[in-house]
């Protein structure tokens, strides 16, 4: 925990760098922020018209789909995001890195925090359209929404890890970036987020997908953000244990690392 | 803020190790391929060795010595952007560093925006920054360019961009690295006027160069450095007197490299 009072004696760097970063992405875009809105609107249009028109998944307890899909789709966007672009932000802050003493952690800490931030730009859109399904009558409107923070927090911590350790991965090698791409890939149809693991035939495969740690997390988020219904107990143990075991592990390689870094840059 | 007779700045027996690969190992795949094979070759450099010294409060410390001696190594252990391999420093209160030309400029922002996030990066949120914007600018003297991005700037007008913001926000210590060299003679007057007021206010400020005259002009005492290794510490007479030898001595010896036994 010692990165959060690190980022709280630092936080005017901090703050600027996280504007800079949100500003960076939408400073060239008429809408400004509310890009931020727009972007997951037209992916949940997209969906909703794609999957009641062209293909009608039949998957036990994700219906309406388009909305099921979005609730495990949204959290899912913040840590993939969060890892491509931590494995560049230590290269992009170089001059920073080489010439300010502030701790390398600052910088993949940023990372997170603000594609948590868009994370959080984007969860009206999510409620509204659980709100016009529950006014429809597809679907009725989870209460258990209020819930989502705690659901974030695992997904903080392995993003967290994570970044810390491709950040400085990236420093020296140059290829972690497609690397990271292809795992992403790979995890995400691996995680149950365009089905529900309820609808895998076979129990072999279910398990193997049960193997994954990020189902727990994508489970727990969408047990509160869709299913009304909060996961099992065990399953929250599991997703938190997934974050704390995944930030020990990045951090440790990044303190591995940590001295090379100025010079790699 | 002086340390009540305590010294600003102490550096204990700093030992500093680069290790690099010959082979550029650039991509994952490949160093795991190399580990596997146990082809992974490491160079060992020693770019600081056992160097020791104290600065007070107050005092202008000069370290001068040729290219690749470790000075601007140095500089950075000092101002804690790079770790010693071995060797302890404490530096007590707030450190500006100047290594290079800018404090982590950005290129592609603006001199405006780079004060802010320079200020940020020294602890100072905007609204202080802001009370002393017009100070900063009026002092670096760049006018209205102060709205362009760094990239369209001079090296100078980095320079003086870079040691408004390092100075204008007070620090314990100041750590200057070649800023005074790319300055035409108006700005290092003033830059030097502005470290003798530091001085009577017990700030402290170490200058890194391999200008002989900036080392005479501002510095009441100085180090110097050659090939990793502290040669002698004492007044920048001494100290300039020592470099001139040395200087001679390489120039006679050509090229050799490896490390002959320091001289105390």
């Amino acid at each position: 925990m010692e990165v959060l009072s690190l980022l709280w004696r630092h936080r005017a760097l901090v703050g600027v760098l996280v504007r800079r970063e949100l500003a960076a992405r939408y400073r060239a875009s008429l809408l400004g922020y509310l890009w931020s809105m727009l972007n997951p609107l037209l992916l949940l249009a997209v969906y909703a018209v794609v999957f009641t028109t062209v293909f009608q998944p039949r998957m036990p307890g994700a219906q309406p789909y388009a909305l099921f899909l979005f609730a495990g789709l949204l959290p899912w966007l913040f840590f993939s995001g969060a890892l491509l672009d931590a494995a560049v932000t230590l290269v992009d802050n170089g001059p920073l890195l080489a010439k300010v003493t502030c701790p390398a952690e600052i910088f993949p800490a940023v990372t997170v925090a603000s594609h948590l931030i868009h994370h959080l730009l984007a969860l009206p859109v999510l409620l509204a359209a659980l709100g016009v399904g529950a006014w429809l009558g597809l679907h009725p409107f989870p209460w258990t929404v209020v819930l989502i923070p705690v659901a974030l927090v695992p997904w903080v911590l392995t993003a967290g890890g994570g970044a810390l350790a491709v950040s400085a991965l990236a420093v020296h090698f140059r290829d972690v970036r497609d690397l990271m791409g292809n795992l992403l890939n790979l995890l995400f149809f691996a995680s149950p987020i365009i089905y529900s693991l309820d609808g895998i035939p076979g129990r072999l495969l279910h398990r193997l997908l049960r193997a994954n740690p990020m189902s727990f997390l994508v489970e727990v988020y969408r047990s509160v953000a869709f299913d009304g219904r909060p996961a099992p107990l065990w399953e929250w143990g599991a997703a938190f244990l997934v974050g704390v075991v995944t930030w020990l592990v990045g951090a440790w390689i990044f303190g591995r690392l940590r001295d090379t870094l100025v010079e790699a840059v | 803020m002086s340390g009540g007779g305590r010294p600003a700045i102490v550096v204990h027996d700093v030992w500093l190790q680069y290790r690099t690969s010959p082979d550029r190992v650039t991509s994952f795949k490949e160093y795991i391929i190399r580990r596997l094979r146990g082809d992974l070759r490491v160079s060992e450099f020693w770019a600081l060795r056992e160097v020791s010294f104290q600065v007070n409060p107050g005092e202008v410390l000069g370290i001068l010595g040729r290219n690749g001696s470790g000075k601007t190594t140095l500089l950075k252990i000092i101002a804690r952007v790079l770790r010693p391999t071995r060797g302890r420093v404490v530096v007590r209160g707030l450190a500006a560093p100047l290594l290079g030309l800018g404090i982590g400029f950005n290129n592609e922002l603006t001199g405006r925006e780079n004060v802010f996030l320079a200020g940020a990066t020294l602890g100072f949120p905007a609204a202080e920054m802001r009370r002393r914007f017009d100070e900063i600018v009026d002092f670096a003297g760049i006018g209205e360019f102060i709205d362009m991005p760094i990239r369209t700037y001079s090296s100078g007008m980095r320079a003086r961009l870079g040691f408004a913001v390092a100075t204008s926000i007070r620090p314990d210590v100041l750590l200057l690295d070649e800023v005074l060299a790319v300055g035409d003679l108006e700005f290092r007057d003033r830059c030097t006027e502005r470290i003798g007021t530091f001085r009577e206010q017990g700030i402290t400020t170490v200058l890194v160069s391999h200008s002989v005259q900036s080392i005479l002009d501002i510095c009441g005492r100085a180090i110097l450095l050659d090939r990793g290794r502290m040669v002698i510490e004492g007044t920048p007479e001494e100290v300039v007197g020592r470099y001139h030898e040395v200087l001679k001595a390489r120039r006679g010896a050509g090229t050799e490299r490896g490390d002959g036994p320091p001289k105390h």
